[in-house]
């Protein structure tokens, strides 16, 4: 958690004026500020706790980021750098690290060095977040293709996380494999987040060769993985729905409309794959459902739960 | 009796001689665990890329050293707890190491976990062949000094009691 990779006077801090459960995300910023977004606003973070006056604020040093780095990685960067190579840094609990710097480069990325920000994103459990759209996705016994879009930050991985445990809370027992890329839906062995009874995951693959590998070797009925986006992610889906397995994905897009001018959907949407889309945004609060939709692109469901 | 304290004084001071003989046994060990450590410790960050801490910890159930428990457990609670890490901390409960050997040890495990893995493991093959280089000056210490020390101390036991005897 939060209190395993921060400084001690730092989460000292942090927690002050707010909780842990409340904080959604923490930046930190060599010679800046560090800002603290609680409850979707945001405050910048001085000895006394979350204020609005830059000038109270903690200053953070290229040495505390640096600190903050190797402890998430347990002291071992050795056993992460494919993760830095990438610009993030998943630590138990779903905690996820966006890391700047200097990319080292010879002929391919080698490592991130010399740390000059962080963004840490702290997930939150929300219960029965989808419930609303669980009988969309199991509708009258039958399992549908679902795909859950959104912009960043309105809830797609929560809405996911949820979804599965559902399965579970239904007393359903299908089998599912998650293919967890960035190891954030599962969230890691220390702090692992429920997600019922009946599900497998493999952490830290791409999704092409999680895909094969699940299917091969887990005989899923359903495969649930996190933001879609190249052409190879496609082409893996389009294997699990050839060998007749559900998929529930998620996907960055504001809204259909921006979903239909990406290119890489294309071949998707017109074969019509994915039976329910569901529209999250944060409009009025994180995971807010702005609609579900068919195949087609017609509106089953529209406005705000 | 004269016998009985001859025999209990050659005894002792033979003991006094095996004590600071066992100093070199102890640093022979030391380095040989050290050495074994460092080729575990390698194949598991390219096989596995276990976390630091756990490998550690899986470590010190097949090291046979003492001294080099101490000091892993030393390395851990300095980093985990971010106390000040340095030379005295670091060996703290450790006292036959030299300064060179000392500093040696203390930059690598200062850096330790620090690169990826191919860099982390050049470090480990360089820290290798150093900790080669002290072991045999161990086990050369040891042939030279170790029996020596012995025999010295029950010739010195043998002198003792004749003069009072």
């Amino acid at each position: 958690m939060l209190k395993d990779i921060l400084p001690e006077a730092l989460y000292t801090s942090l927690v002050k004026k707010c909780l842990e459960q409340e904080i959604n995300e923490v930046r930190i910023r060599v010679n800046k500020p560090i800002v603290v977004t609680c409850n979707n606003k945001s405050y910048f973070l001085s000895e006394n706790g979350i204020g609005a006056n830059p000038n109270q604020a903690i200053f953070a040093s290229a040495e505390l980021i640096n600190d903050i780095v190797f402890k998430a990685c347990d002291y071992s960067i050795y056993s992460v750098n494919e993760q830095l190579k990438q610009g993030f840094l998943m630590v138990d609990g779903g905690i996820r690290l966006g890391i700047c710097g200097e990319v080292v480069k010879d002929e391919s990325i080698k490592t991130i060095k010399n740390f000059s920000s962080l963004c840490i994103r702290i997930p939150h459990l929300i219960k029965n977040a989808a419930l609303p759209i669980f009988n969309q996705v199991l509708n009258n016994g039958e399992l549908n293709n679902t795909l859950i879009i959104s912009p960043p930050g309105a809830g797609k991985t929560t809405m996911l996380r949820d979804l599965i445990e559902q399965f579970s809370n239904h007393n359903y027992s299908y089998n599912i494999f998650i293919a967890d890329e960035r190891g954030e839906i599962v969230g890691g062995n220390k702090y692992s987040f429920g997600l019922g009874h009946f599900f497998d995951s493999i952490s830290f693959l791409n999704k092409k060769d999680s895909i094969l590998f699940g299917i091969r070797s887990m005989s899923p009925d359903i495969i649930v993985t996190d933001e879609l986006g190249a052409k190879c992610d496609f082409e893996a889906l389009e294997y699990a729905f050839n060998c007749g397995v559900t998929v529930i994905a998620t996907m960055h897009a504001k809204n259909i409309e921006e979903l239909k001018s990406k290119n890489e959907f294309q071949d998707m949407l017109q074969k019509k794959y994915f039976k329910r889309i569901v529209v999250l945004s944060k409009q009025n609060k994180v995971g807010t459902i702005e609609g579900i939709y068919r195949e087609n692109l017609t509106r089953i469901y529209g406005g705000a739960i | 009796m004269k016998l009985i304290l001859i025999l209990v004084l050659v005894a002792l001071c033979g003991c006094v001689g095996f004590k600071i003989s066992s100093n070199y046994k102890q640093r022979q060990k030391f380095f040989q665990a050290l050495n074994f450590f460092l080729q575990s410790f390698k194949t598991e960050i390219n096989f596995t890329s276990n976390r630091l801490l756990k490998i550690i910890e899986h470590a010190k159930n097949t090291i046979k050293s003492k001294e080099l428990n101490t000091l892993l457990d030393n390395y851990s609670v300095l980093i985990q707890n971010g106390h000040d890490f340095d030379n005295v901390n670091l060996f703290s409960g450790i006292n036959f190491l030299k300064q060179q050997e000392k500093e040696t040890i203390f930059i690598f495990f200062k850096e330790l976990g620090k690169t990826d893995v191919y860099n982390q493991t050049d470090s480990i093959s360089n820290m290798q062949n150093i900790c080669s280089e002290f072991l045999l000056q161990t086990k050369k210490d040891c042939d030279k000094y170790c029996s020596l020390y012995t025999k010295l101390g029950v010739l010195f036991g043998l002198f003792i009691a004749l003069i009072i005897v």
